[in-house]
């Protein structure tokens, strides 16, 4: 026992070092976002700042307008991944517990979309939404995505099958349609799915960059890392405001995961989800 | 006959089915198509597609230069994913050897990887700066004269780049081989030890093999993000300097979104495509040797 | 409550190898009728059928005077209680129960009315506010008891209820359904691969193999003339002994020994009812079967094979005593003989021993159909 415990010191040593890695990046961000425009190019660099200030911030808020940014990201983010957990519900449900004709070469078809690099829909996606007159509005961003992706369809297909039948057959003969039987019975068994799949949702939709960069192009309706990409030109003198503002972009993330952990590492874990 | 246990039982399904395959004709299946189409076309959207044949692919092929550079910059990012699958198998082992702090670890190690690029890349450009940037005031601290401009830099940008995705992708990548190294079963590493394997024969003859399936599915979807990636070079160098940093997907972008050449971008992403399927066959044909699934 | 017939009823998936071929049977208003096999006979899936779970390929299926073949389960108005206890985990015991009846849209106050009624029935009135995965799996069983009950369906249907319970608690519920049935009137069919389970609970069982149905009588007749020799084998613990042998001119014989069979006298029931079937004095091979509570310990050596039964020599492998009982396990020309006798003490292991059966505990089944002779 003690030599166990002896032997996992430089186990601590090591991860402690690596953790320092990971946290050094995000204390240098936090110390200048509060600096003054003074200090900021003050060489020895000062990890606390003499006059700590949340001008910074504000100016990222109100000139660079993040607080509409976020709005705007909200604006998409909700109801795409709302709306796909609920379609990819339905949907996963139907693979899973119900039964009809084709339903293997379907789901396989589904599966087969999944394998498909999102590159080759990207320009033909482009001119669609540009012909229908889609282009910068967050419609190409919210439809796909709440239409129930195969993604999130084939998880929440896996979740549904790990309800024993047994349960639908005894909903079923409790007199529940397929509707009642998945509102009142599988739908609120799939509640750590769900979370599960929305935590990843949100971050998805939040994080996106190259989506809104696509498709959305006046500066009034960008998302907030949109802004913040743009910060560079209008702010390249001002690296406080820059990372003001990037502080900002990440926080909301940063504390979700720090509350919804439990979903992140699972949904990593088990299914590799990103 | 299947008789139904509801009351129409596959009207629901397919009612129930029926977003996601709208989404699926309406924005994989047609755009495929249409992408395989326009390739053979030159396309600016205002005007309409003209023919053109093969020239698209030809122009890819041979007097492009762009593509081949871009292609072998994709290539170096790549080298990006065993490196980082390296580290972060080695930290998953260190994580599952101790007792304590383990979720801590973890929760530091994952922060970054619920960041979006954009915010890490500006705090990265920051970081790599020649004059101020955080590195090099503490290389020169540290008594180092004339440190580099890293990513100004057209022979460290990519090296530099590199560095910040796996640093990027640490926590996410060391989650996923720890919860595989915590279900390697104790009884045979036990058994192996009563054997007298040693540590490293333990992990290469036991833990490796158990854990290969999650190896092959992080090098597989690893790869695969690295032939796309986009978001870090363009916030960060928007490929510079001098295009060492510009990465193929990059080049995608350009041609379709600020050219306008929506014809050649098709075909530009449909030879990605095919590479992408290439590498992900090369892979599985691989796997045959080294994964061990069950 | 009701009546359940099946009318030749078949079934069978694509091309494949019916699941349940022709299967004619009528479960009687109130009675407990238990479905015993070994699995993969098709058991589950008849009873499947009765709840409309599995389509019907052929023949038609009645509860009472309604053919049911497509009637979707939840208008069939039958009840189940499956062997998970399939408990809606996110709902309380209260809103398990309940939920059919909601469903229905029946008025609060009769729903509340009638859980409370099952659960006092049931005895799980303390229960109701609690979740299934806070009950052991007696409680979670008897809630699914429960769920069935509130809905006071036509007919019950149980499969395999029992079987994730331990021994002891599966013989208090065991006693427990028999009451309910009693109590409730109910018509109950109950799928079971244990066939002590079958014989304890049922009014009648019927026996399946392969999709067939064997042979549906009451646990006594089913043991004491079974209809072939699947069922001789399959009911009874341990089960009866079968060993090959010839019958000709009116002698039996297997390896080692012999009886002479009066088939005049056997063509009259005995006693018991059981009696030669028709046809069966002619000559051919049959299996010998004995029941192993019907061998007695044979101490002197006379010669073998006389009118008073059949007797088998072997050696003696293996004594097992359960307190009450010692099974002897043979070794004989004729195959492996276990014999139960009560209160003996033993041979040892590696003696010689004969044991005995009276001819009137003889049974015989034509070796090639398996049907029953005698």
């Amino acid at each position: 026992m003690t030599e166990r415990r002896r032997s996992t010191i430089p186990a601590y040593v090591v991860l402690a070092l690596v953790a320092l890695l990971v946290i050094l990046p995000f204390l240098f961000m936090l110390s200048t976002s509060l600096k003054p425009p003074s200090e900021v190019y003050e060489i020895p660099f000062r990890w606390i700042p003499r006059h700590p200030t949340l001008r910074n911030y504000g100016k990222a808020l109100t000139e660079v307008n993040l607080a509409r940014g976020t709005w705007n990201t909200l604006l998409i983010a909700l109801p795409a991944t709302f709306g796909g957990l609920l379609t990819a519900s339905f949907a996963g449900f139907a693979f899973a517990k119900l039964r009809f004709p084709g339903r293997d070469a379907l789901f396989a078809a589904l599966l087969a979309t999944m394998m498909l690099p999102g590159i080759l829909m990207l320009i033909p996606q482009f001119v669609m939404f540009a012909k229908i007159g889609w282009v910068d509005t967050y419609l190409p961003l919210i439809v796909p995505g709440a239409l129930g992706t195969a993604m999130a369809t084939f998880m929440m297909r896996q979740f549904f099958k790990s309800i024993p039948d047994e349960i639908i057959e005894a909903a079923t003969l409790d007199g529940a349609s397929p509707f009642q039987t998945f509102t009142r019975v599988v739908f609120p068994l799939a509640r750590p799915a769900l979370v599960t799949l929305g935590v990843f949702g949100l971050k998805a939709a939040w994080n996106d960059y190259f989506g809104p960069l696509v498709y959305i192009s006046s500066p009034e309706k960008m998302t907030i890392q949109q802004m913040i990409a743009s910060t560079q030109n209008a702010y390249g003198g001002e690296p406080a405001v820059l990372m003001a503002g990037s502080a900002l972009a990440m926080l909301p993330l940063v504390v979700l995961f720090l509350f919804a952990q439990r979903y992140f590492v699972e949904g990593i874990a088990t299914t590799g989800l990103k | 006959m299947v008789t139904p246990r509801f009351k129409g039982e596959a009207a629901w399904a397919y009612a129930f089915i029926a977003p996601p395959f709208v989404g699926f004709l309406v924005f994989a299946l047609l755009p495929m198509l249409a992408s395989f189409a326009l390739s053979f076309t030159r396309y600016d959207i205002l005007s309409p597609p003209e023919l053109v044949g093969l020239d698209n692919y030809r122009d890819l092929f041979t007097s492009d230069y762009f593509v081949g550079r871009t292609l072998v910059n994709t290539a170096f990012y790549m080298l990006g994913v065993p490196l980082g699958m390296a580290v972060a198998l080695a930290i998953a082992t260190l994580l599952d050897r101790i007792a304590r702090f383990r979720g801590f670890f973890r929760t530091v190690y994952f922060i970054p990887s619920v960041c979006s690029i954009v915010a890490l890349a500006l705090l990265w450009k920051l970081i790599y700066r020649g004059d101020y940037g955080l590195l090099n005031t503490l290389l020169v601290r540290l008594g180092i004269h004339d440190p580099p401009s890293w990513i100004a830099d057209p022979r460290l940008v990519k090296p530099s780049l590199v560095f910040m995705g796996i640093w990027t992708n640490l926590g996410y990548t060391t989650v996923i081989f720890l919860a595989a190294l915590q279900s390697v079963p104790r009884q045979l590493l036990e058994a192996a030890e009563l054997d007298g394997a040693g540590a490293w024969q333990r992990f290469r003859h036991v833990v490796f093999p158990a854990i290969s399936p999650t190896t092959f599915f992080v090098s597989v979807t690893g790869t695969i993000a690295a032939l796309q990636n986009f978001d870090q070079v363009y916030v960060m160098t928007r490929g510079g300097p001098a295009y060492a940093s510009a990465t193929y997907m990059l080049y995608v972008y350009v041609s379709g979104f600020q050219y306008f050449e929506m014809g050649y971008a098709s075909a530009m992403a449909w030879l990605l495509a095919i590479v992408v399927l290439v590498v992900t066959w090369l892979q599985f044909r691989l796997a045959k040797h080294w994964v061990f699934d069950d | 409550m009701a009546r359940v017939v099946f009318e030749h009823v078949g079934k069978q998936y694509g091309g494949g190898v019916p699941v349940v071929r022709d299967l004619s049977l009528t479960i009687e208003n109130e009675e407990l009728l238990v479905l015993v096999g070994p699995s993969g006979c098709g058991k589950s899936t008849a009873l499947r059928m009765i709840a409309g779970l599995e389509g019907i390929t052929r023949g038609s299926l009645f509860i009472d005077d309604d053919r049911v073949n497509d009637t979707p389960p939840k208008d069939r108005d039958v009840a189940m209680v499956f062997q998970s206890y399939a408990l809606y985990p996110h709902m309380t015991c209260f809103e398990n129960m309940a939920f059919a009846l909601q469903l229905r849209r029946m008025p609060k106050s009769e729903v509340r009315a009638r859980v409370d009624a099952a659960a006092k029935t049931l005895a799980i009135e303390h229960l109701l506010e609690r979740r299934p995965k806070e009950l052991s799996g007696g409680q979670r069983q008897r809630v699914a008891i429960g769920r069935a009950i509130v809905r006071e369906p036509r007919v019950f249907l149980m499969d395999e209820p029992l079987s994730n319970l331990d021994a002891k608690l599966r013989s208090s519920m065991r006693a427990e359904i028999k009451r309910l049935h009693r109590e409730l009137a109910a018509t109950i069919v109950y799928v079971t691969h244990d066939q002590t389970e079958a014989m304890t609970l049922g009014d009648r069982i019927a026996v399946m193999r392969s999709g067939d149905l064997q042979q549906c009588d009451t646990p006594a007749a089913v043991y004491e003339r079974p209809a072939n020799a699947f069922v001789a084998a399959f009911i009874g613990l341990p089960p009866m002994n079968l060993v090959p042998g010839e019958s000709r001119g009116g002698i039996v014989s297997v390896a080692g020994g012999q009886v002479r069979l009066r088939w005049a006298a056997l063509r009259h029931p005995h006693r018991d009812g059981s009696h030669a079937m028709p046809g069966a004095e002619g000559d051919r091979e049959v299996l010998v079967g004995v029941r192993p509570e019907h061998l007695t310990l044979d101490r002197g050596f006379e010669q073998n094979g006389d009118a008073r039964g059949v007797v088998f020599t072997g050696t003696l492998e293996l004594a097992e005593t359960t307190g009450a009982d010692t099974f002897l396990h043979l070794t004989t020309d004729a195959g492996p003989i276990v014999a139960r006798l009560s209160g003996h003490t033993p041979p040892r292991p590696g003696e010689r021993v004969r044991v005995r059966a009276d001819v009137a505990n003889i049974h015989l089944f034509d070796r090639t159909t398996e049907e029953r002779l005698l």
